[in-house]
């Protein structure tokens, strides 16, 4: 048996089966003007599963994020360069429509983004930019949305009511409901709890955890507890780089590379 | 590198610190065992009795440390695999302490000193088991997976001895070699024989704990007779 302690690797990324990839991101770059902010990121994202993106801030997990559905776009200057692609398609070729990859993409942001309308209407309100939905239809559409963001219970006999008025906890999950709601293949969460309570977080977690089974889940995080208890493969990032990808229960117990590993352990200088 | 909250390398430093003397006082407890019974010497026997107590006290503030340091730390990767390796190290040198006091329970209670020609291989038995432990100790001591490799590779070299050891004791009883024990000593020593070779065999599982612990990696397939 070897037991040589070798010099680790600079960078380890865990190669997916091709059969469970959902989404693909193949050597991507990212530009905010002059200033390249990734570098040749290669990973693959796992279907029915969460991915956590985890990484001081600065490192480029949120930007990676952003690319995913080219929520860049809206700004001027920011440029992807590489693939990301999504059942075969590439998100980044200006072929695809936007609005439809934002469809199939969904995004959740930090902080609680509920629009100033009622809490059904905060539900519906993607819905009819793509679909005509007769109002039974919408009905149930908006009910299957709550139940599935864990929100039904606590809101179905305030419908009426303003999603402002809802607690913080409950403006995010309302805004996961919203996201589901149109039905996306893919739902990017860029630090979903970090504005929340421990009960809210757990409930927040809870409803990720469920919605794995029907969607592709990638979430950003500070809280490395999070990225441990929610996610089926984690990626940590640095300077813009993948360090190291890989199933979680690894990254966490025995990550590879020494980069990643005085990261979570909190070495880091 | 040191972590960026100075408390994890306090508290992380702590744990060593504790097992490393743990260590130290379940090899020193062990060879004043040995001595005891190789001389016959009731006082040194009844001191390892009565110092068995510090290493279930070190035992027990390990665990706790451990215990402390997961629930406030929260570690993750091999800072985790710190307590946890202490916890089980420990649990396995407060049982080396347990069968030294054992041992000079039984050199009180036998009847004469233990014959020349029966007690040397059954003390250097007793020296290659004592030995081992302070080599793993000192492996641990000094963060050396290789060091922790080789004692657990060389395991069987104790069960061999222990064989050898039997043999010698059976063929005592016999009457094929001359010794002047009572049956009630002859039961004692085979026990002692016994007591140290499980002490080798401690000293082998907590190699394969500090190997694990520094590498993350388990040892498998441990040599066997």
């Amino acid at each position: 048996m070897n037991t040589q302690l070798e010099a680790p690797p600079e960078t380890a990324v865990l190669q997916l089966a091709p059969e469970v990839v959902k989404l693909q991101i193949r050597n991507l770059d990212f530009f905010y003007g002059q200033k390249q902010s990734l570098f040749d990121v290669t990973v693959s994202f796992a279907g029915n599963a969460v991915t956590a993106l985890i990484g001081p801030s600065g490192c480029g997990k949120s930007t990676l994020l952003r690319t995913l559905n080219r929520m860049y776009s809206l700004y001027p200057g920011q440029k992807a360069t590489g693939e990301v692609i999504l059942d075969g398609d590439n998100m980044l070729s200006p072929r695809v429509d936007v609005a439809t990859l934002r469809a199939r993409v969904g995004m959740v942001f930090q902080k609680p983004t509920p629009f100033p309308m009622s809490i059904y209407d905060n539900v519906a309100y993607g819905v009819r930019l793509y679909e005509k939905l007769s109002k039974a239809d919408m009905n149930d559409r908006v009910e299957e949305s709550l139940r599935r963001a864990a929100l039904w219970d606590e809101v179905k006999d305030k419908l009426k009511e303003s999603g402002l008025g809802l607690s913080g906890g409950q403006q995010q999950r309302l805004c996961v409901a919203r996201g589901i709601a149109v039905r996306p293949e893919v739902l990017l969460l860029d630090e979903p709890a970090s504005a929340l309570d421990p009960i809210s977080t757990a409930r927040l977690e809870e409803t990720i955890a469920e919605l794995k089974r029907d969607y592709t889940i990638v979430i950003v995080t500070h809280n490395m507890g999070q990225a441990a208890r929610l996610s089926d493969h984690t990626g940590f990032m640095y300077l813009g780089q993948l360090v190291e990808f890989g199933e979680t229960e690894q990254l966490f117990t025995n990550p590879v590379t020494s980069r990643c590993r005085d990261y979570i352990t909190g070495r880091f200088g | 590198m040191d972590h960026t909250l100075k408390a994890v390398d306090a508290d992380l430093g702590g744990l060593t610190h504790g097992i490393a003397a743990m260590g130290d006082l379940a090899v020193s407890q062990v060879r004043a065992s040995l001595d005891a019974f190789l001389g016959h010497d009731l006082d040194l026997a009844a001191k390892v009795v009565r110092g068995d107590d510090a290493l279930d006290i070190q035992d027990s503030e390990i665990e706790k440390a451990a215990v402390r340091f997961i629930a406030l730390r929260q570690p993750m990767a091999d800072d985790l695999r710190r307590p946890i390796a202490a916890m089980k190290i420990s649990m396995q040198l407060e049982r080396c302490g347990d069968l030294g006091k054992n041992i000079a329970k039984r050199v009180i209670r036998m009847d004469a000193a233990t014959s020349p020609d029966v007690a040397e291989p059954i003390a250097e038995l007793g020296r290659l088991s004592a030995d081992r432990l302070a080599a793993v100790v000192g492996a641990f001591r000094n963060g050396d997976a290789q060091g922790a490799y080789a004692v657990w590779l060389k395991d069987t070299e104790i069960d061999e001895r222990h064989e050898q050891v039997l043999a010698g004791i059976i063929a005592s009883l016999d009457g094929k070699k001359s010794a002047a024990q009572t049956a009630g000593d002859w039961a004692h020593l085979l026990f002692i024989a016994k007591n140290l070779e499980r002490i080798g065999d401690h000293a082998t599982n907590i190699a394969e704990l500090v190997h694990y612990q520094i590498t993350g990696r388990e040892l498998e397939d441990r040599p066997k007779l």
